[in-house]
C-alpha cells in the first residue's frame, strides 16, 4: 500500500500561514531588539575609594601656619575675608599632596594629576620627590607655612614644607623641603610652579638631627 | 650520598630562611639629594620673555601724555635662566613710526607705551612681550614700600641743584627718595644722560637682587612685591601672568643678568643735544634677540 507524502491541502495551508506568520515576528522582533536601550556598565560616579590601611607607625600631626604678606602688615577687609576662607583648601592642598608623596604612596599619582597644573605635574614627577617606595612604614614630621596674597582676592599662594621622614625598618631617613606656588583658578588651587631640595636627614656625630633651617619672620606677616 | 644530600637540603632551607628577613635591597628610600625647580610652566615660545621697562616724567596728570625719562629692555632666556638689561639714553635720535625721527622718549608722549615699544621693536627687532610703567611718584612709592633698595655707588654724587641726588660713594641703601633722585642725575656725570640710564639699569639689577635675597628668606615676600608695583605702577600684564614672572624672577639670579647700554656718542640735531646710537648696537640687538641675556 502507498504512503501518501503530499499533505492534505489544509494542513498545508495553515503551515504556510504559520510561516509567513513567523516571519513576520521574526522580522518583528529585530526591530524590536534594535530598539532597546542598550545595557551598559555605567562607571560609577566617583572612583572608586583606595582603601588605605593605616600605617602601623603613628604619624605627628601637621603643623601648619598660614599668613598674609603686606606691604604695611595691613589688609582691608575684603581682602582679610579672601584670605581667610583660602587658609583651609590651601592647607588641605598641602596634606594631601605631602601625604602622598611619603605615606599614602600609592595615591601619588591621583594627587600630582588633581593639584598640579599639567607643566608643574610633569616636572614634579620628574624630580624624584617623595618616597617613592611602598609598603615601607614611615613616619614623618610635618610642617608647613602658607603664605597667601591678600590683595586681589586671595589667588596667589606659597607653601614652604619641610618634611623629615624615617623608614625605621631600613634605617632610613629624608629631609624635604620644598617651595610649592600655587595659583587659584575656576577649578581650585593647583602647583603651577615649585622648587625641591631633598636628601637624607644630615646627621651629628652624637646621633642628634643636624640644625633646622630657621626662620625668620618678615615684616608684614599676619597669621 | 645522603649525608651530602641532606647538607645540600639544610643549606638550601638556610638561605630559603635567611633571605627573606634580609630582603631584597629596596628602591632608595633617602636616595641622592635631589634639587629641583620648574619653570617650564612658563616657557614662552621661543624660549625668551622682554619686557620694556618705563619710567614716565609724568608728575600729575595724564602719563601717557608724559616724557620717557627711562627706556630699558629687561629679556630672560627661560631655559638659561640668565637675563640681560639693554639701556637705552632718553635722548637718542631714533625714528619713531608714523612719527619721523626724533628723541626716542617722544614715542611716550605721541603715542603712549604702545608708540614707545614700536619704536623699540623696529630699532632692535627684538618683539617685546610686556610693558610695565610707572612715574616719579610711583617709582618712589615703590622703593619705599619695598624698605629701600641697597647700591653700589662708583662714584659720589652732587647733583643738589637739579636731580636733589647727593651720594657717597660705595654700599648704600638708598631710600625711595634718595632712588629716585639718583635715578635721574645726569648733570654730575661727565657721560650725561648715557650715564644715567646706566645708572638706572644698574638699580633694575640691584632691585632684582634685593628680591633674590628676600624670596630665599620668605618666597612670600613676592607677593609684597607684586602688591608694591601693582599699586604704583602701570602695565599690560595681567595678574596671574605677572605671578608668573614674579615666580620666574624669583628664579633668576641677578649675578647672571648682563647689563649693556647701547653704544652712543653725544650729539645735536638743531639746538637739541641728542645721543646718536652706534652703528655697533645692531650686534648687541642681534645677540639679546637670539639670546635673551646679555
Amino acid at each position: 500500500m502507498a504512503v501518501s507524502t503530499v499533505l492534505p491541502e489544509q494542513t498545508r495551508i495553515w503551515l504556510t500561514v504559520a510561516a509567513v506568520v513567523a516571519l513576520f515576528v521574526a522580522i518583528g522582533a529585530v526591530f524590536v531588539i534594535r530598539d532597546l536601550p542598550h545595557r551598559t556598565v555605567q562607571p560609577p560616579a566617583e572612583a572608586p575609594v583606595v582603601q588605605v590601611q593605616e600605617r602601623a607607625l603613628p604619624q605627628a600631626a601637621w603643623k601648619i601656619t598660614t599668613f598674609a604678606p603686606s606691604t604695611d602688615g595691613k589688609l582691608a577687609p575684603p581682602d582679610a575675608r579672601a584670605v581667610d576662607r583660602q587658609r583651609a583648601p590651601l592647607g588641605r592642598l598641602v596634606r594631601r599632596v605631602f601625604d602622598a608623596l611619603f605615606v599614602h604612596t600609592e595615591q601619588l599619582d591621583a594627587t600630582i594629576a588633581e593639584d598640579f597644573a599639567p607643566a608643574a605635574a610633569a616636572a614634579f614627577k620628574r624630580s624624584g620627590a617623595g618616597a617613592h617606595v611602598t609598603g615601607v612604614t614611615t613616619t614623618t614630621v610635618r610642617r608647613a607655612r602658607i603664605g597667601i596674597q591678600g590683595a586681589g582676592g586671595a589667588r596667589s599662594a606659597v607653601a614652604e614644607v619641610s618634611i623629615r621622614a624615617k623608614a625605621p625598618a631600613r634605617g632610613a631617613s629624608t629631609l624635604h623641603r620644598s617651595t610649592l606656588w600655587l595659583a587659584r583658578g575656576d577649578t581650585g588651587w593647583q602647583v603651577v610652579a615649585f622648587e625641591v631640595d631633598q636628601g637624607p636627614l644630615p646627621g651629628r656625630k652624637d646621633g642628634r638631627a643636624g640644625p633646622r633651617r630657621g626662620h625668620k619672620q618678615s615684616k608684614g606677616e599676619r597669621r | 650520598m645522603i649525608k651530602r644530600t641532606s647538607a645540600l637540603l639544610a643549606v638550601l632551607a638556610l638561605v630559603c630562611t635567611f633571605v627573606p628577613l634580609v630582603g631584597t635591597p629596596e628602591p632608595s628610600f633617602a636616595g641622592a639629594p635631589l634639587f629641583g625647580r620648574v619653570h617650564e610652566s612658563f616657557q614662552p615660545e621661543k624660549g625668551k620673555i622682554f619686557v620694556l621697562v618705563i619710567g614716565n616724567d609724568a608728575r600729575f596728570g595724564n602719563p601717557d601724555r608724559s616724557l620717557a625719562d627711562a627706556i630699558h629692555i629687561v629679556g630672560v632666556n627661560t631655559k638659561t635662566m640668565k637675563g640681560g638689561v639693554l639701556n637705552f639714553p632718553r635722548d637718542s635720535w631714533v625714528s619713531i613710526p608714523g612719527h619721523g625721527s626724533a628723541k626716542i622718549n617722544e614715542a611716550l608722549f605721541r603715542g603712549g607705551p604702545e608708540l614707545l615699544a614700536q619704536t623699540l621693536e623696529k630699532l632692535t627687532g627684538i618683539q617685546l612681550d610686556y610693558w610695565v610703567m610707572t612715574g616719579f611718584v610711583g617709582f618712589q612709592e615703590i622703593v619705599h614700600d619695598l624698605h629701600g633698595v641697597v647700591m653700589d655707588i662708583p662714584q659720589a654724587v652732587n647733583d643738589i641743584g637739579a636731580s636733589g641726588s647727593v651720594l657717597d660713594a660705595g654700599k648704600q641703601r638708598l631710600a625711595g627718595y634718595q632712588a629716585l633722585a639718583y635715578a635721574r642725575a645726569r648733570k654730575a656725570f661727565s657721560g650725561g644722560d648715557i650715564a644715567r640710564t646706566t645708572h638706572q639699569g644698574d638699580m633694575l639689577v640691584a632691585l632684582l637682587r634685593k628680591l633674590n635675597q628676600e624670596t630665599r628668606e620668605s618666597p612670600a615676600a613676592l607677593f609684597r612685591w607684586i602688591a608694591a608695583t601693582r599699586e604704583h605702577a602701570r602695565f599690560d600684564i595681567e595678574a596671574d601672568e605677572m605671578f608668573r614672572l614674579g615666580i620666574l624672577a624669583t628664579q633668576v639670579n641677578a649675578a647672571d643678568v648682563g647689563k649693556v647700554t647701547v653704544p652712543a656718542s653725544l650729539g645735536s640735531v638743531g639746538a637739541a643735544s641728542v645721543v646718536f646710537i652706534s652703528p655697533g648696537a645692531a650686534d648687541i640687538y642681534r645677540r639679546f634677540r637670539e639670546n635673551g641675556s646679555l
